[in-house]
């Protein structure tokens, strides 16, 4: 067959369009095969992704685009349809054909889409998702008569079961052939809702009778005070949780760690080679990775909450406390993301409207305790409270985590009420939220996003923080003292080596501005290259550690000094020292992805730049005033 | 069934029709407002009312959907279609 003149043999093109949360991305996964995120509430994609389908007519391009609830833009993820309708996304070429992707639970809302999308005299087809729960819920619909009603071609899914997803396949590979309207739906907004009551009369809708379970669980989960005392101890479960649960698992895994260290030095013995699998790669990006198990569990429990619908009722609850910080519930759901990353949750940001509301949130994003950081505390409160320590049934690691995130979430409230009052001032955003029913998500969607999570950190560790800890073990380990170190027991020699290595050198420059904290050069080291990223701190004190002791570099590290100066020879992580860690790490801006993110979605780079500058403010002031209140209680409990 | 006032003065449990969207508010939040279904002649029943002046939660067109006291100020009530 010969392409008729001006076609291209590009594949053909596809997009799913469709209400927030009515399942665009589901349908998306089945038909590409590919695992983007998904989750129970409106708004988890906020950007174009794209996939081949494989169809009786050959292989598709299907785009998956964020839900609009109709054809008129208010945020910057709604611009995205708009745009790529148009043809104006970059690199993209607009749709050859639309899949109207709509919620069969909310019809009567969403044939207005369907009304717009039909008028733009494009080949559109109509899929009706979520059958099963419309006829479990008690409703039903014609589907044939629907189609008729509309114009255009109708199918009936239930996604996430995979029912109807062969059909839809087949009817993309052939959208040349799919019928046009004869008569297109009324052009004037104000003759839709007579236009979509006639529709549903003809498709004899029966709208399916309100989710009783959803209006049970809500009486509670929605309570105001009863809503809010659930959430605070869902969150501290959680917390004792990180250290019951995954703390054996992490234990396991540093046994692990300690038996290749020591095959490592039986094997390629200590030399070079020996010395920068042991140190960088085993101490370093080893000691990062020991904490998979903790930043598993946290992504679980944020995807088993997206899925199930509480992400909206979070959104909710904390709308009345997020209007007085000059944002709103939508702020909120986006601050919820960064508590897995801050990038997701900048991402996230793009469902809100205002754009000053919009880079308030991005700013204070940072401050929400992110999983980069989970390493950094279990590692720290670990110096500085023993594992067997508890308040009757309560594990005080486990509070002092709890009491971390508590600091880091109302930062980041205060902040942007700061900003909000100042240099984002005014701009009163409308605040609407959907609130989907609550559904069981299969283990395999909850396990998909978990690993989607887990597999990025991952990615961080095998490139970020391998490349930074790659450059510190060379700083540490040379200049090589081969001269000096001859005849030294080998823990000897490395420590000689590390204190004349290039990073001491470095280090005891930069060592006279941290020194009021109870920072000594190696932590210095530490703080700097974990500007690149959090977890970085964790690798460059397990080198450190590893350097002194590969096999067992916790008891190394709890047995650090202060190699010189004034306290040479002190124990280097006093309770001081530790909780002006802790506070640093509260507060520091230390993560390159998210400066890079926040470039990204501001436009420029005076948004990071303002965020880094404050950010280290505040880190050492809160770092100094830790320190200084933990040594006058040291004090004082010593009278 | 209430037919005066706005939906911001509802009740928990009450329901009303949609008569008029403020036409004094920004044109793109009033089409915002018809599209999410707060039309004129639909009804709307006060699902769930938060103290201090939180959102709201309306059933609408077989769908939840909560709104800010100051938004649901500008939707009227009137008598059915």
């Amino acid at each position: 067959m010969t392409p008729a003149p001006g076609s291209s043999t590009a594949p053909t093109r596809v997009a799913l369009l469709g209400s927030p949360n009515a399942g665009k991305t589901t349908i998306f996964n089945h038909l590409t095969g590919l695992r983007a995120r998904t989750a129970n509430y409106p708004g988890v994609t906020v950007t174009r992704s794209e996939g081949t389908a494989q169809t009786p007519g050959g292989p598709v391009a299907v785009e998956d685009v964020p839900g609009t609830y109709s054809l008129s833009a208010m945020s910057p993820d709604e611009q995205v349809v708009l745009d790529l309708l148009a043809g104006d996304l970059d690199g993209c070429p607009p749709p050859d054909a639309l899949v109207v992707v709509l919620d069969a639970t909310t019809l009567r809302r969403s044939l207005t889409l369907a009304a717009q999308a039909i008028r733009l005299d494009q080949p559109v087809i109509v899929a009706v998702t979520m059958m099963d729960e419309l006829i479990g819920r008690g409703g039903q619909v014609d589907l044939e008569a629907l189609g008729r009603a509309l114009g255009v071609r109708t199918l009936g899914l239930t996604a996430h079961k995979g029912v109807g997803m062969a059909a839809l396949a087949a009817q993309l590979g052939s959208f040349s052939q799919w019928p046009a309207p004869p008569v297109l739906p009324p052009e004037d907004d104000d003759a839709l809702a007579a236009w979509t009551a006639s529709v549903l009369t003809t498709a004899g809708y029966r709208p399916p009778a309100p989710d009783r379970r959803t209006a049970a669980v809500d009486r509670v989960l929605l309570h105001p005070l009863w809503g809010g005392l659930v959430f605070l101890a869902v969150m501290f479960v959680f917390f004792q949780l990180i250290f019951t649960v995954a703390a054996p698992l992490q234990d396991g895994l540093e046994g692990l760690l300690g038996l290749l260290a020591r095959w490592t030095a039986t094997t390629l013995g200590h030399g070079l080679v020996g010395a920068f699998v042991s140190e960088a790669m085993i101490g370093g990006v080893g000691s990062v990775l020991v904490f998979v198990p903790q930043i598993a569990l946290l992504f679980l429990v944020i995807a088993a909450l997206e899925s199930i619908g509480y992400m909206a009722r979070a959104a909710y609850l904390m709308d009345r406390i997020m209007a007085t910080t000059g944002l709103d519930g939508r702020a909120f759901v986006s601050m919820l993301s960064s508590f897995a990353c801050a990038v997701p949750g900048i991402m996230a940001t793009r469902t809100i409207p205002s754009s000053r509301t919009r880079i308030a949130t991005i700013m204070s994003a940072p401050l929400v305790p992110c999983s980069a950081r989970l390493p950094v505390y279990v590692l720290l409160i670990g110096l500085l409270i023993p594992p067997a320590e508890r308040w009757g049934p309560v594990q005080v690691q486990g509070l002092a985590m709890f009491a971390l995130y508590v600091v880091g979430g109302v930062s980041a409230m205060v902040s942007a009420r700061i900003l909000r009052s100042t240099l984002l001032r005014g701009e009163l955003v409308p605040f609407y939220l959907e609130m989907p029913p609550y559904r069981i998500p299969s283990l395999r969607s909850v396990l998909l996003a978990m690993w989607g999570s887990v597999a990025m950190f991952l990615r961080k560790a095998g490139t970020i923080i391998f490349g930074t800890a790659v450059v510190l073990w060379m700083l540490l380990a040379f200049p090589s003292r081969d001269a000096e170190t001859a005849g030294m027991p080998p823990a000897q020699a490395s420590a000689h080596v590390l204190e004349h290595s290039y990073a001491a050198s470095i280090g005891s420059v930069i060592e006279p501005v941290f020194a009021p904290l109870g920072f000594d050069w190696r932590i210095d080291l530490g703080l700097v290259g974990a500007v690149s990223a959090r977890e970085v701190f964790v690798s460059t004190l397990g080198q450190v550690a590893a350097a002194a002791d590969p096999e067992n570099p916790t008891d190394a590290l709890r047995a650090a000094t202060y190699l010189d100066g004034p306290r040479q020879g002190e124990p280097l992580f006093r309770a001081p020292t530790v909780v002006a860690l802790l506070a640093w790490f509260v507060y520091a801006l230390q993560c390159i992805s998210t400066v890079a993110v926040m470039r990204r979605e501001t436009g420029s780079w005076r948004w990071p730049a303002l965020a880094f500058g404050y950010l280290v403010v505040l880190a050492y002031a809160a770092a100094l005033l830790a320190h200084e209140v933990t040594e006058r209680v040291l004090a004082w409990g010593a009278l | 069934m209430v037919t005066t006032g706005t939906l911001a003065q509802l009740r928990s449990g009450d329901r009303g029709h949609i008569g008029l969207i403020d036409p004094s508010i920004p044109e793109m939040l009033r089409l915002r407002l018809r599209h999410l279904g707060f039309r004129p002649g639909t009804v709307v029943e006060v699902i769930r009312r938060a103290p201090f002046g939180g959102p709201s939660v309306y059933r609408l067109c077989d769908y939840d959907i909560c709104l800010r006291r100051e938004h649901a100020r500008h939707v009227l009530l009137g008598e059915p279609a």
